[in-house]
């Protein structure tokens, strides 16, 4: 080491080392709304991890037998004022006198697994098509993106019902979990989005001179699409992922509201606001606390989505 | 103008094409098959055999389909299993009501989310635009079956006797006289195309009853209106508002919107002159594209707010498992959407004459 470089290598140290996804993470962490959509995540993550702690009661045990317990009886909360001599209820009970609270916990895993492994599985099988489409280009590229143009010109909720049916009317082993054919409906229909986000990445992509040096050295097509152009990609399908998480959250229970999806008695708070729909005018808290425990779900990952695409997009920042 | 609508229509047969062979293909994958379905108990192997030739079940799939386009463009859907009645005259009944929904939600999310985005980004960073930004990210939010339940109980039990109350379900009170177009204008006796014609728009209660000026089903009808929506066109209205924003936000930082104060035009010619019509653009790109969610959302709404559309025929034929209904509500709703987007596509051109080259 020669004595000009010391004072730089010195000043290089009092840097502290940085790393890529270190500067990403920082950089979502600084927008707002990232930030917001992190914190209601984190709360709603946490009430569905740990619902089986944090619940008096089962999501499915009905209380008819516990003395004071009511059928559509409202929220009795001892600290705001609910006579002692009453049983607590904190956000009151339901039709067949469940605890409403325990099913409201329980149901976000539901949400949360259903929005995750459908994004999942739309993400996985979108990429692919759209990757395929766009390196192979011509009538492959026509063909596939022109079934995607298809599946994009129905109304999305009409086309989930009509997959829904369709596949639970199957007599298929395969077929035989509502839920699960929810999720695959729901999939099928958002698949459009990520094979049109991953077309328009590899288009960009593939002409640049890292992916010709790449071919120049023999690596396969599979490997540059792999290596080479996935990870450019990423960025558009991690904003459209999260925004696509609240969307199959919605989807998801719009399809258990109709009576689609999830089944009786499970605890998923589409179904649970659909079962009581005719009784919103005599216990509105059965609609509210599904619904808003619904709500923050969805808002948690539209402001996550919309941070991270901020702090991503590198038009809006720097 | 006249080339560019070509174009398109050419390139919306293939998807035309698409819908209609998937919805076909899809159905064909039903279990059991359509005898059976049918007749029920009465489908012995004879009768379906006689069955299956007269709807030419017998043949092979692509003559199936080719007779199936046949069908579809003489406008028999078939029958509906559990209403015993063609499902063309269930769709001539149910779909101007959808379309009346629709459309009364796109005006409420277009003329509030304009008017809430120019107030936000004309009063930027203020405590208004924080406000409306706020109430448009919990607006995109909250599910459509969600806000209708509290709307219908907000307003039609909380605030029961009160002026602001609204009626939570059905198209109009009951009571309320409505008569069809056909009695109005004394057509009883015409039959065929204007008479479904005419059945049809009877159907828009609110819009039937304005054109032949019967005022009391109106207003009623509107009345019953306000709350179907507003339900429906809350999360149009948060996008849209959002958009409005932010394209506000882009012209206002241009160099001819500084030229135009320079000259010393006042701050709202500015607003409204220079850089609102140049901000709208995107924002019709963006009313577009909320037709999906309308047409989506408005099988809920309908279901909350019991109007007899589309969409709660939709549900009901889910609970009776009436597969016929299921699957041409799902193609109908599609083409219907398919043909706005083609009018929204043309609407571009005529307001960009860009688009037009491309």
């Amino acid at each position: 080491m020669t004595a000009a470089s010391a004072p730089v290598d010195a000043k290089l140290a009092e840097r502290p080392s940085t790393s890529l996804l270190r500067d990403t993470l920082g950089h979502i962490l600084r927008q707002r709304s990232a930030r917001a959509g992190l914190i209601l995540l984190g709360i709603i993550v946490l009430g569905a991890v740990l619902a089986g702690f944090l619940t008096p009661y089962g999501p499915t045990e009905q209380l008819g037998s516990v003395e004071g317990a009511e059928r559509l009886g409202g929220p009795c909360i001892h600290l705001l004022g609910c006579p002692d001599t009453q049983p607590q209820f904190v956000m009151g009970l339901d039709e067949n006198t469940r605890d409403v609270f325990s099913r409201v916990l329980h149901g976000g895993r539901v949400s949360l697994t259903v929005g995750v492994v459908t994004v999942g599985i739309a993400i996985v099988i979108g990429t692919l098509i759209g990757s395929i489409a766009g390196y192979a280009g011509g009538w492959v590229d026509n063909i596939l993106m022109r079934f995607m143009d298809v599946l994009l010109a129905f109304p999305a909720l009409v086309l989930v019902i009509f997959l829904a049916t369709t596949f639970d009317s199957l007599d298929l082993p395969i077929f035989n979990n509502r839920l699960f054919n929810a999720m695959f409906a729901i999939g099928i229909v958002a698949i459009p989005v990520y094979a049109r986000v991953m077309r328009a990445s590899v288009l960009s992509i593939r002409e640049r001179e890292f992916v010709l040096a790449a071919r120049a050295l023999g690596e396969s097509g599979g490997g540059i699409l792999l290596r080479r152009i996935l990870p450019n990609a990423l960025t558009p399908l991690i904003v459209q992922g999260t925004l696509g998480i609240a969307t199959a959250i919605l989807e998801v229970a719009a399809l258990s509201f109709v009576g689609l999806g999830a089944v009786p008695p499970t605890a998923e708070w589409g179904s649970m606001i659909g079962n009581v729909r005719n009784q919103v005018f005599s216990a509105p808290h059965l609609v509210i606390f599904p619904g808003l425990a619904l709500s923050m779900s969805v808002l948690a990952f539209n402001l996550l989505g919309d941070g991270i695409r901020d702090a991503l997009d590198p038009r809006l920042n720097r | 103008m006249l080339p560019f609508i070509g174009r398109r229509l050419l390139l919306s047969i293939p998807v035309l094409f698409g819908i209609i062979f998937m919805v076909f293909a899809l159905t064909r994958l039903l279990p059991g098959d359509p005898c059976i379905a049918a007749l029920q108990e009465r489908a012995s192997p004879d009768v379906c055999a006689i069955f299956n030739a007269r709807f030419g079940l017998d043949e092979p799939i692509p003559v199936q389909f080719v007779a199936y386009l046949g069908q579809l463009a003489t406008g028999n859907l078939g029958d509906s299993i559990q209403q015993g009645r063609p499902v063309a005259e269930i769709m001539l009944e149910r779909l101007p009501v959808t379309l009346e929904l629709t459309i009364f939600a796109l005006a409420f999310a277009s003329v509030a989310g304009i008017a809430l985005g120019r107030l936000s980004a004309i009063r930027r960073n203020s405590a208004v635009d924080v406000g409306t930004m706020v109430i448009a990210n919990l607006g995109v939010s909250i599910p459509v079956f969600v806000l209708g339940l509290l709307l219908a109980y907000l307003f039609a039990v909380v605030l029961r006797g009160s002026p602001i109350s609204l009626p939570p379900s059905g198209l109009l009170s009951a009571g309320v006289p409505h008569d069809s177009l056909a009695e109005v204008w004394q057509m009883e006796e015409s039959t065929g195309f204007v008479r479904a014609i005419l059945d049809f728009l009877s159907n828009m209660t609110i819009f039937s009853s304005l054109i032949s000026f019967q005022w009391e089903p109106f207003l009623d009808g509107l009345k019953h209106m306000i709350l179907p929506m507003v339900a429906l066109g809350t999360i149009p209205m948060a996008i849209i508002a959002r958009m409005t924003r932010s394209s506000m936000l882009d012209v206002l930082g241009l160099d001819y919107v500084r030229t135009a104060r320079a000259k010393g035009a006042s701050e709202r010619i500015v607003n409204s002159r220079h850089a609102f019509r140049n901000a709208l653009l995107p924002v019709v790109t963006v009313i577009g594209l909320s037709l999906g969610a309308l047409l989506s959302g408005a099988v809920l709404t309908e279901t909350i707010f019991l109007l007899p559309g589309v969409g709660q025929t939709l549900v009901e034929s889910i609970r009776s498992r009436d597969y016929i209904v299921i699957q041409n509500l799902t193609l109908v709703t599609a083409l219907t959407y398919v043909v706005i987007n083609l009018i929204v596509d043309v609407s571009y051109a005529y307001l960009d004459p860009r688009i037009r080259l491309r």
